[in-house]
């Protein structure tokens, strides 16, 4: 017997999912233990293992891989817990990155703020990863040729580093102007502070994302010097407590990408780990569509607080180099999974125009929506979720925890009903409502950006909130369907036992297309390549097994972003040349609405993903039935929607009693041990072979 | 005094509609923006943001606009109007509408290009879409639209009333090829102008989604409903207001011919939730600085929005209902053809804004923000002809600016000054460029990029710094290239304190060649520049809000432990011993200090 383990420590919980040959799954949920985060890991994984009948050792003995999903990096810039990072930056540049790197309005990242919060005074500027005074510059200038324009005074590196290390840093970021044209002065420099603080972490920006434009770089290598120490030192602790635990299989970490890597190869840019909490979700989704033979998907995740999306348009998951975290940029190539503040803790409030809001702020998990009882009064979507009859308050989480209706009738009815004089199921209607919407507006929105219709995407997803609330986005962004996978409380832990390992690796390369050197082009394409080749094979994949994808980004001549397009595979012919150029024409159509073929274009940058994949899942499948559930018929309950406009009475299913084949008619719900599905009249729902639920189209 | 709701309709929309499609409005605005910024050539629109989108009902009316530079939007409720007025009953669905005209459009100066798409639900006209943006060109005596001394609006550059680029769909060619004619680098803006209509199409085609969704007419409603709020809200927001006649002036150095300041003033009448700014004592029209309608009118919309709640909803309901706006003819806010209008925003403009701000703070001291610098980022205009730009054939014609030495933001209650914020007349939505995008492009390379010390208006809450740049002009010798201030202001009149907090400094530049004298550098100049030049800029901070003498002692040492203020600074103006040291505060020192500087004050400053 092997197993495959993902063990998914998030915010609140850790997840852990387990995995035989055979395709049998266990999952179990353990407290995140926030001071020591390895001991909430450790817990989940003997959960697990409980779950199979044997002892942790037994089961680690038997393991062959384990990938990890932390939000350790994530949570080390939210608490302020990274490293004491100094900086060296090119003369007259220190204050680079003091300055606002994006608009006012993009602060939140991708979520757009309204212009009110433009004309809003009352907030403080984000501020840099550490102190004025631990940010020194060092004389040396390249310029944009990559030409040395002043060279490195190495004096004045070495009296800097002797500073530095008189206040104590524990960590150290070299940031050049140029510097991806021109890596030797940071490699110098390196060396120096090196000789000065012997052993200390060092982060080049020639290293971390060796691209243009000095403030994604240069942030991004703030970023990951501000981590590094701490993450390579949890790596360590891990890897040592697992191994103590009887495992001698393989850890991967999960990282920001949606691939995998070895903790060596993470320890090199432990930034990979920023935002990788949500990265594996959109895996799950394509796990879904495969065996559904669906190819475009988009991946939905709501938890307490936040929901995620992201789209798979022909089962290629996105990326994108534009995360923002506390107002700074992370430039890595991400995920991209677009988040807003929507979740069940959200809160329900009423602005100056008197219009209803929901979210972003939310009650989080203390003191919680107003029916926890734990002091909470603002009205939440759990809270309208409840009054509305969808979750039942002696059931939530498998009846762990008991919720009290009237704290929520109490919240919705002062807060919303009253004000705006409506009934409180009214109000409680119009925030489920407008939380949909609001969901919707941002699945809708992951389109709209990529000129990519949602009448041709089914959603998958779920997470703990989600599966409540997944019929109403479907409405609202306007897809073709959804499916909830039987996974769904463990989405993103599932999703990462079959995330390929992943690299990307970039660099400048300019030229006007209808100048391009072919040789000079392969040649720095097959650069691109060694090093992704030796990355994998550090992690001891080989050679026949590794996949290398080419990309190319480009532009019209004189636009000052680009858009990435594939190149067909091989050394570039002017044949795949100009079928690249072809793409490039097609995708800015689509993705803007204008193309001119007869504009010159130029190649800005050329990157090559280097890929290992995992094999697949076997699923294994649960027993057929007939369409009937009624065999599953666990309770009835009263329910309002508003489409019928009133409570209706509705059966309740057990989730784990129904079988392959079988028909929901809505309205209706199923209880699952950790979430609850809504199926709301209109709906139909399949259970498939492997015990999904999938949208079986509407009835007229 | 309270908000009255006067012909106030009910369209029986639910919470719940009106909600989604507001924000849907919102969002439709934001995605034009998205998809220009990312496909533009113009480097200010794609790298500064200098650009604004609107959606507008089928009259012209504002409902809705995206979180871009104001300037760009709130002058929409003029210009959008008078184009409106020019094609009322001819608009058909295709239409791409375009226009920069100071005096017909009114919008502003002339590199900010008006385009209007109108929005058809079936054969309905539902609404329009706008966006504004600064063109990389617009004909003209010298690239940009930014030179001062042009002979009349004619030389600044090309006067182009509202017409139909696309008509029905169909590219109007021999307006087009009469048009681009007369523009640098024709095939570039044509393309940007071309990927705008596009950005406009998909927005429309959003909205028809809309209307399919939840019905042409509860759409519409729902536009007339968002005004309607935006009006409630404002009444409720000036009713707030002491009642009363309150006077500001603020001045513009000058105007590049005649060497005076150049006067805004502002008379503010607050009666009931009713609000009258009349700026009819402004100065007389003068050259290059002049504010065409619609820039006077958006700059005090954005005077007021920076005063009353930030929530107020930024459309036609919440300017146009109980605000009204005078200016008279043949002044700087309100010029006669053919003036010029070069620096219209940036100068008075600012000005305008700056002193609505004024006289409003008078009436209230909820939203007391110190004053922010203006734009100050001097221009390069040359050819480079070691580069052959591929779109031309020629050698390439550049228009650069580095938005590196802008100074900062004033202190509010609460919080500093936000540093290099700009001007708060962009209210932040402007981005400073990668400097390595700016010198891919340009000759020229930005030495330095610092904040200035002891450059803030101190404060309780000190204003953001002061910055430091220095420009090496790296330009082929015997191209032709040039060094433009047009852009820059605030050499005459710093940034305000509030509530006691201080004045930064002035504006100061300079340009040396090797071996040379500084040569002091003006504002409102354009002046050869030649290889090995470099250009210094000192830009000014933020101004302060509230006595510097009560400024949290730990804010005070973080500052001067990162030199953002000097050790004698911090005992000479915020009374703060500092050993240098150990990095403490001599408790007791300070202590005695401020006691004896704050005993000889006269009693309460008004």
């Amino acid at each position: 017997m092997s197993y495959r383990i993902a063990v998914d420590s998030g915010g609140t919980f850790t997840d852990a999912v387990l995995v035989d040959e055979a395709g049998n799954f266990l999952s179990a949920k353990a407290p995140t233990t926030p001071d020591d985060v390895t001991i909430g890991t450790l817990n989940s994984l003997e959960k697990a293992a409980k779950l199979s009948g044997k002892s942790l050792r037994e089961v680690l003995g038997e393991t062959s891989t384990i990938v990890h999903g932390t939000t350790q990096a994530t949570n080390l810039v939210a608490t302020g817990k990274g490293a004491k990072l100094g900086a060296l930056f090119t003369k007259g540049y220190r204050d680079r990155l003091s300055f606002l790197q994006v608009a006012k309005g993009d602060l939140a990242g991708e979520v757009k703020e309204t212009i009110s919060k433009l004309f809003d005074f009352d907030q403080a500027q984000p501020e840099p990863l550490t102190d004025r005074w631990l940010m020194c510059d060092v004389d040396e200038r390249v310029d944009s040729r990559g030409e040395v324009l002043i060279p490195l005074n190495e004096d004045d590196v070495r009296a800097q580093a002797e500073y530095l290390r008189s206040q104590g840093v524990e960590s150290i970021a070299i940031n050049f102007l140029w510097s991806h044209l021109h890596r030797q002065h940071e490699e110098r420099a390196r060396e120096i502070v090196q000789e000065v603080m012997p052993g200390i972490s060092i982060s080049l920006s020639s290293h971390v994302l060796p691209i243009a434009g000095e403030v994604g770089r240069w942030s991004t290598t703030l970023f990951d010097a501000y981590v590094a120490p701490k993450i390579r030192e949890y790596i360590e602790r891990i890897q040592t407590k697992l191994m103590d635990a009887g495992f001698t299989g393989q850890l991967l970490f999960m990282q920001n990408n949606g691939g995998v890597a070895t903790p060596e190869v993470v320890s090199d840019t432990p930034a990979q780990l920023l935002v990788s909490g949500p990265a594996a979700g959109p895996g799950h989704a394509l796990l879904i569509g495969k065996v559904h033979g669906i190819d475009n998907l988009v991946s939905v995740d709501m938890g307490g607080t936040s929901f995620d999306a992201g789209v798979i348009p022909e089962g290629e998951v996105n990326i994108t180099t534009k995360t923002i975290i506390d107002g700074k940029k992370m430039s890595l190539p991400a995920i991209d999974v677009r988040s807003i503040g929507a979740g069940g803790g959200s809160i329900a409030w009423i602005d100056l125009g008197g219009r209803l809001q929901v979210g972003p702020q939310s009650a989080g998990a203390d003191p919680g929506p107003a029916c926890y009882a734990k002091g909470g009064d603002e009205p939440t979507v759990t809270d309208a979720d409840v009054v509305l009859g969808y979750i039942d308050p002696d059931y939530f989480l498998g009846g762990e925890f008991k919720l009290r209706k009237e704290m929520a009738e109490k919240a919705i009815k002062e807060k919303i009903a009253d004000p705006l004089g409506l009934s409180v199921v009214e109000a409680a209607a119009a925030i489920h409502d407008v939380i949909n919407a609001k969901m919707g507006l941002n699945v809708e929105l992951v389109f709209s950006k990529r000129g990519l219709d949602p009448r041709d995407f089914t959603l998958v997803g779920a997470g703990g909130a989600g599966a409540v609330h997944i019929a109403g986005v479907h409405e609202e962004a306007g897809t073709r369907g959804y499916v909830v996978p039987k996974n769904a409380p463990v989405y993103c832990a599932f999703g990462m036992l079959y995330a390929d390992m992943k690299h990307h690796y970039r660099r400048n390369f300019f030229s006007e297309s209808a100048k391009i050197d072919l040789a000079a082009l392969n040649a720095a394409y097959a650069e691109l390549e060694a090093q992704a080749r030796e990355t994998l094979r550090r992690e001891a994949v080989a050679d026949e097994d590794m996949g290398l994808d080419k990309t190319m980004s480009m532009s019209y001549y004189g636009q000052n972003k680009d858009l990435e397009v594939a190149v067909p595979d091989g050394a570039v012919t002017s044949a795949t040349f100009a079928e690249t150029v072809k793409r490039f024409h097609d995708k800015h159509h689509a993705a803007l609405g204008h193309s001119e073929a007869s504009f010159p274009t130029t190649i800005n940058a050329i990157a090559v993903t280097g890929l290992y994949k995992t094999v697949p899942p076997l699923f294994r499948k649960i027993a057929h039935g007939e369409s009937d559930p009624s065999g599953a018929l666990k309770a009835s309950r009263m329910a309002h929607f508003s489409k019928i406009g009133k409570f209706t009475n509705v059966d309740v299913y057990d989730g784990n009693r129904l079988r392959a084949g079988h028909l929901l008619e809505g309205p209706c719900i199923i209880e699952e041990p950790m979430t609850t599905i809504v199926v709301p009249p209109g709906h139909r729902l399949t259970v498939d072979d492997f015990g999904n639920y999938v949208q079986a189209g509407r009835e007229a | 005094m309270v908000a009255v709701d006067r012909d106030i309709v009910d369209r029986k929309l639910d919470p719940t509609t009106l909600s989604v499609l507001w924000s849907r409005f919102d969002n439709l605005c934001d995605e034009i923006g998205e998809r220009v910024i990312f496909g533009i050539q113009s480097f200010v629109m794609a790298n500064v943001r200098d650009l604004g989108q609107v959606f507008l009902d089928h009259d012209g009316k504002i409902v809705s606009c995206s979180a871009y530079i104001p300037c760009h939007l709130f002058g929409a409720k003029i210009s959008v109007k008078n184009v409106v007025d020019k094609f009322k009953g001819t608009f058909e669905p295709g239409d791409f509408i375009m226009g920069n005209d100071a005096y017909l459009v009114a919008s502003g100066h002339l590199p900010d290009w008006t385009f209007i798409r109108p929005a058809f639900y079936e054969d309905e006209l539902i609404g329009f879409f706008q966006l504004r943006g600064h063109q990389s060109d617009t004909g003209g005596f010298f690239p940009g639209g930014y030179s001062p001394g042009a002979y009349d609006i004619i030389a600044e550059g090309l006067n182009i009333p509202a017409f139909k680029l696309m008509k029905g769909g169909k590219y109007n060619d021999e307006v087009a090829e009469l048009l681009y004619r007369n523009i640098r680098n024709p095939e570039q803006v044509k393309m940007d102008n071309l990927l705008v209509n596009g950005a406009c199409e998909k927005a429309e085609e959003g909205l028809v989604r809309l209307c399919d969704k939840y019905g042409v007419d509860t759409v519409k409603a729902c536009m007339q409903e968002v005004i309607d709020i935006g009006e409630r809200a404002m009444r409720a927001e000036v009713a707030k207001l002491k009642d009363g006649v309150y006077y500001g002036e603020r001045c513009s150095d000058w105007d590049g011919v005649t060497d005076k300041p150049v006067y805004v003033r502002c008379k503010a009448t607050v009666a009931g939730d009713e609000l009258t700014i009349d700026l009819s004592d402004s100065d007389a029209q003068c050259t290059f600085i002049n504010s065409p309608l619609g820039n006077t009118d958006q700059s005090v919309m954005t005077g007021i929005y920076a005063i009353v709640d930030p929530k107020v909803p930024k459309n036609y309901g919440s300017m146009a209902r109980n605000v009204t706006i005078i200016t008279k003819k043949g002044t700087v806010t309100d010029p006669e053809y053919p003036a010029t209008v070069g620096s219209c925003a940036i100068s008075v403009g600012h000005c305008i804004f700056e002193a609505v701000q004024v006289c409003l703070n008078q009436a209230t001291t909820q939203r007391q923000i110190g004053g922010s610098t203006k734009h100050c980022c001097p221009i390069q205009i040359g050819y480079d002809s070691r580069v052959i730009d591929p779109r031309t054939g020629m050698a390439l014609s550049y228009w650069a600016e580095t938005f590196a030495s802008d100074g900062s933001g004033g202190g509010r209650k609460g919080y500093d000054g936000w540093t290099g914020i700009g001007t708060w007349y962009h209210m932040g939505s402007l981005l400073r460029p990668d400097i390595e995008h700016y010198e891919a492009l340009f000759p020229f390379v930005n030495m330095k990029y610092e904040i200035l010390p002891d450059w803030e208006g101190a404060g309780e809450f000190r204003g953001g710094p002061g910055v430091h740049t220095e420009l090496l002009c790296r330009t082929n010798p015997g191209d032709p290239a040039f060094m433009v201030s047009g852009n820059s202001d605030g050499m005459v009149m710093a940034p305000w304190g509030v509530a006691g907090g201080e004045e930064p400094p002035t504006v100061q530049m300079y340009m040396q060649s090797p071996g040379e004298e500084r040569r002091w550098y003006r504002t409102m100049c354009q002046v050869p520049i030649k290889s090995g030049d470099i250009l210094t800029t000192y830009v000014s901070g933020g101004g302060g809000y509230g006595d510097p003498l009560d400024r949290d002692v730990d804010r005070v040492l973080k500052d001067v432990r990162g030199r953002l203020v000097s050790l004698e600074r911090a005992r000479e103006v915020y009374g703060v011993v500092i050993d240098p040291e150990s990095w403490k505060v001599d408790v007791e020192a300070t202590g005695k200090l401020r006691q004896a500087k704050k005993a000889p004050k006269p009693p309460a400053r008004s």
